[in-house]
């Protein structure tokens, strides 16, 4: 089978599967086939807050992965924004549609690769903190490769801790890295096994900061990695 | 496939020679086309894929049989061999004192519907050859704005090229278009789209690259060491993407 016609063939399979999955129970039924399939274990200490802002960073492991710790956030906190790159139309819509958030696209904060394009995009992440919301992130940036944590952090994250002082979330899905590797993304295995855990939140600065040098930025992106890091090895 | 990440062959340490095998009844296998080695792969749930060494080929002196390791050990060894080094290049693609380190199999083009900058076909060749946010294909049609043409990436210490080549499904581009040049002090990041594809940002303008056949992570690796020489060079930093 050529390769045009396989891709086709799997969109249409994916769009129908998912929309069953809608019909029949939507996040509940998400959730668990995820537990049954992938065994997905969530810890008990989990804490998102229900209320208040709150900014969740979660490490980048596999669209399969990130999709399911992106679910159980959601689970937590149905306002939830999710801040993400706009690499390609196709990929975004079919992440709306394997999490069901097709009719909400409002709650993604999409930012551009031209850094310097984000402006309006990181004001509107940080006006969502200040009034009290929650924003999911992966500081990470991109998919990793080889299933390591990456380091350097990218900013985004630390400068919307710096300029709301709202608490940072750490969690991180373990185990995704099989199910679904960048370098063999068009196949998404159905069996695995996820955790998912939280750290304590992280708490950058006392209040919101007016300005941050690039040596915060650096330091508080650091700190974030570390305590990530520390997660995962634990 | 396993290729996107070992780009390289970790044992010879040649380029785009390794190729995955899939196999339903048995696991599947790597082969390198340059070596002869052969590595076997498993994967362990809940923690990553390892890769079993079956035949060392010609590599028989570095490594033995039987070694296996995760697919992320294999990485960093693959990284290990990876040097900056010129090539040969027989064309007239190179400048005087210009050094080529990488050039691509086929790749296609690819720019945004909604340009940066506007130019309309009116603009001269001139204009079109000095800068490549000054580009527009007179031969598009609306329906597929997007896409340039396929053509060959080069890699040089000073640029990065694409050169249409004569084959490829769209009509060959007007003789001044042919060829876009990206000077490294103006490319601004070069990003692997997932596992899909090249992202360059140039001045203010996204171009993508597809390519038939290798894995960006290539582009990025060779993009990525550069990169220092460049901000030594000129002050100009290149972002990218994790490698």
């Amino acid at each position: 089978m050529n390769e045009p016609l396989q891709k086709s063939i799997h969109k249409h399979y994916q769009v129908w599967l998912s929309s069953l999955v809608n019909r029949l129970g939507g996040e509940r039924l998400r959730l668990g086939l995820a537990r049954i399939l992938y065994k997905l274990q969530i810890e008990e200490d989990l804490s998102i807050p229900a209320k208040g802002g709150c900014l969740v960073a979660f490490n980048h492991v596999s669209d399969a992965a990130d999709t399911i710790v992106y679910l159980v956030i959601q689970h937590y906190r149905p306002d939830v924004f999710l801040f993400v790159w706009n690499l390609n139309r196709d990929i975004i819509s079919s992440f709306l549609r394997t999490t069901g958030l097709a009719r909400s696209a409002e709650r993604l904060i999409l930012t551009d690769m031209r850094l310097t394009q984000n402006a309006n995009e990181l004001l509107r992440a940080r006006q969502v903190l200040l009034d009290g919301g929650c924003v999911a992130i992966a500081p990470e940036g991109e998919t990793t490769w080889d299933g390591r944590l990456q380091s350097p952090l990218a900013p985004g994250a630390a400068w919307l801790g710096l300029h709301t002082a709202v608490p940072i979330i750490p969690i991180i899905s373990r185990g995704g890295y099989d199910v679904q590797p960048l370098w063999w993304r068009e196949k998404i295995r159905l069996t695995g096994r996820i955790q998912i855990r939280a750290g304590q939140p992280l708490v950058l600065c006392d209040h919101p900061l007016e300005k941050v040098t690039e040596f915060q930025l650096q330091a508080a992106s650091q700190r974030l990695w570390q305590v990530l890091s520390e997660l995962i090895n634990r | 496939m396993i290729q996107d990440l070992l780009w390289r062959c970790p044992l010879c340490a040649s380029n785009d020679v390794l190729k995955h095998n899939r196999h339903w009844l048995y696991p599947d296998t790597v082969d390198c086309t340059a070596c002869g080695a052969q590595w076997r792969v498993r994967r362990v749930v809940g923690d990553n894929y390892y890769l079993k060494v079956t035949h060392a080929g010609k590599s028989a002196t570095t490594v033995q049989p039987g070694l296996e390791q995760s697919i992320t050990s294999w990485y960093d060894l693959m990284k290990q061999t990876i040097h900056l080094v010129d090539r040969p290049e027989s064309s007239n693609l190179l400048e005087a004192g210009e050094k080529l380190y990488l050039a691509s199999g086929q790749a296609t083009l690819w720019t945004e519907l909604q340009l940066a900058i506007p130019i309309t076909e009116k603009h001269s060749p001139a204009i079109a050859g000095s800068s490549p946010l000054s580009f527009t294909n007179p031969s598009v049609t609306a329906a597929e704005a997007g896409l340039i043409g396929t053509g060959r990436l080069f890699l040089t210490n000073r640029r990065m090229i694409w050169r249409q080549s004569a084959k490829g499904r769209r009509p060959p581009l007007p003789v001044d278009f042919q060829t876009f040049t990206f000077p490294l002090q103006q490319v601004n990041g070069i990003y692997a789209i997932l596992n899909l594809g090249l992202l360059l940002v140039v001045g203010m303008q996204l171009y993508t690259l597809r390519f038939a056949q290798e894995s960006p992570l290539k582009w990025v690796t060779y993009t990525a060491l550069l990169a220092p020489q460049v901000q030594v060079e000129s002050g100009h930093r290149i972002r990218t993407s994790h490698y």
